[in-house]
């Protein structure tokens, strides 16, 4: 445990727990609208806003945070304005993302495609206090948004021609998740790495559900096991020393969403055996 | 002033025009059924007078408004067919029905007593107040229906759309919700139904709407069960047809 008394291990694990709490927030959203790979396309095209930060010397937080909301937006538009389904958008963001991030990258003077590898599946021991700050203030704003709207956000997940009829700015709605989904895809991408953002908005979600009745209860749910699964990942990975937080994480997040899955089933077949 | 007033309206879809000039009239306190074979326009008609399909050309108004800027919302109940069931994140029963409030609640307040009153008093009307905390999906087709209604009454409207309120609701359901409608439409909200057939409604329908391929067939009192022009009875295992954009 003498590892986590160095200051920048309680950086990181600061920013692993403000990740972990904020992603099923807009997670849950997300899989009600039954669009849970949006996260993993948006962690692609954010390849090309490293990619940027890079090529302009600014850092990758603040050129990945523009260009995911810039593909979020477009994907948002393409989806309402049915030109192409929700599964085309996402191929055409997958490759578009990954082949600008390498592309740009090689521009790159010093660069090379090694140098995304630490975006790709996280770097928090690597991050700065300043990025830190970064993540605690979006973190913050994307909670405090997510909850306030609650009610709204859900009603067009949930039957979007019915939120139209009652008067929602189902638009702006739509495009405020969108936003915020890029934002939250920006800033975990320093804890679990592009490639792996995608579980912490999903995998938490999907655990809650199997144990809950209600929205409000399964959103609030999924933050406090977002955020038990992000420090509990990072100790894991701090106690074996060699493997990444980002991948410690991840690998919790699945391995409770199958307990408690098997242990659902368990459960109802004993009590169906009964009755 | 007539709440739904619809004239000479012709709408559709991109490459296909479904309305070939209908009208459509709903006063207050006057239930009005549509009734047809699948694909004679009775969904495209509700989903026009709801600004949800354009119209291309004629006349659609809510409360003397042209619907296309008609603002107030809170007046219209809308009851869809049935409860989507979205990407599996579960929602309570008063979870449901408290989305029937947010066309009179202002972004991002909480909700007021008055809100949480007129879900109470919702889920009270339709019989259901002991299962506001289940999951919506635990609940029967025709329970789910009563949410539905219920999520509509927490409005208060002054105008009730239902789009196949029965189809699919064994007889008890099926009586629950029609005395909630007759109670509705004795305290004068008009009601607007589509309807396969008038089976359990038939004394709430003060005028029958017959479409057939996008033009109105007969108009005036219900008809008796099977004399209804290629009317069959609702299949709740079906969609809606292959050319229902439902």
């Amino acid at each position: 445990m003498e590892i986590f008394t160095y200051g920048f291990m309680i950086q990181a694990l600061i920013g692993a727990l403000i990740v972990g709490a904020c992603a099923p927030s807009v997670g849950v959203f997300l899989v009600q609208k039954r669009m849970a790979l949006i996260g993993d396309g948006l962690g692609h095209v954010a390849l090309t806003g490293v990619a940027f930060g890079f090529l302009t010397n600014i850092s990758p937080l603040w050129t990945t945070l523009v260009i995911t909301a810039l593909g979020a937006v477009a994907v948002e538009i393409i989806r309402t304005r049915g030109k192409a389904s929700g599964d085309v958008a996402l191929a055409l963001l997958f490759y578009g993302g990954i082949a600008g991030g390498v592309f740009v990258t090689s521009l790159a003077s010093g660069r090379t495609n090694a140098s995304l590898n630490q975006f790709l599946f996280g770097s928090l021991l690597t991050t700065s206090i300043a990025d830190i700050w970064v993540i605690g203030v979006l973190g913050v704003v994307v909670v405090t948004m997510m909850v306030l709207l609650r009610p709204w956000l859900s009603a067009i997940c949930h039957d979007e021609e019915h939120a139209r009829v009652s008067g929602l700015p189902v638009q702006t709605l739509n495009l405020l998740l969108a936003v915020t989904t890029a934002v939250t895809v920006s800033v975990a991408m320093r804890a679990v790495g592009l490639l792996l953002v995608s579980a912490l908005l999903v995998v938490p979600v999907v655990t809650v559900q199997q144990l809950t009745r209600g929205f409000s209860a399964t959103m609030y749910g999924a933050m406090g096991l977002g955020l038990a699964t992000a420090g509990g990942g990072f100790v894991i990975a701090g106690l074996l020393g060699t493997v990444p937080p980002g991948a410690a994480i991840v690998v919790l997040a699945v391995a409770l969403f199958v307990l408690v899955a098997a242990g659902r089933a368990v459960f109802f077949a004993v009590r169906r055996r009964q009755a | 002033m007539n709440v739904v007033e619809v004239s000479d309206a012709v709408s559709g879809y991109e490459a296909r025009r479904v309305l070939r000039g209908v009208d459509l009239t709903v006063r207050a306190g006057q239930a009005v059924a549509l009734l047809g074979p699948n694909g004679s326009g009775k969904s495209t008609l509700v989903k026009t007078v709801l600004g949800l399909v354009p119209l291309s050309s004629g006349d659609a108004r809510l409360f003397g408004t042209p619907v296309r800027s008609f603002r107030q919302w809170r007046r219209v109940g809308y009851v869809p067919q049935r409860l989507g069931a979205g990407g599996g994140v579960p929602a309570t029963v008063s979870e449901v029905v408290s989305a029937g409030r947010l066309s009179r609640r202002r972004i991002p307040m909480p909700a007021t007593r008055a809100d949480r009153l007129a879900v109470a008093e919702s889920l009270d009307a339709v019989g259901l107040s002991d299962r506001s905390r289940d999951a919506v999906s635990t609940l029967s087709g025709g329970q789910q229906q009563r949410v539905l209604i219920a999520r509509a009454l927490a409005t208060e409207p002054d105008l009730m759309v239902l789009d196949e309120p029965t189809a699919g609701v064994d007889a008890a359901n099926a009586e629950i919700l029609t005395d909630v409608l007759h109670r509705r439409r004795a305290r004068g909200t008009a009601i607007l139904l589509v309807v396969h057939e008038p089976g359990p409604l038939r004394d709430l329908i003060d005028t029958a709407v017959m479409l057939s391929d996008g033009a109105v067939t007969y108009s005036g009192p219900a008809p008796t069960d099977g004399s209804e022009p290629g009317c069959h009875v609702a299949d709740p295992t079906q969609p809606s047809g292959l050319w229902s954009v439902a």
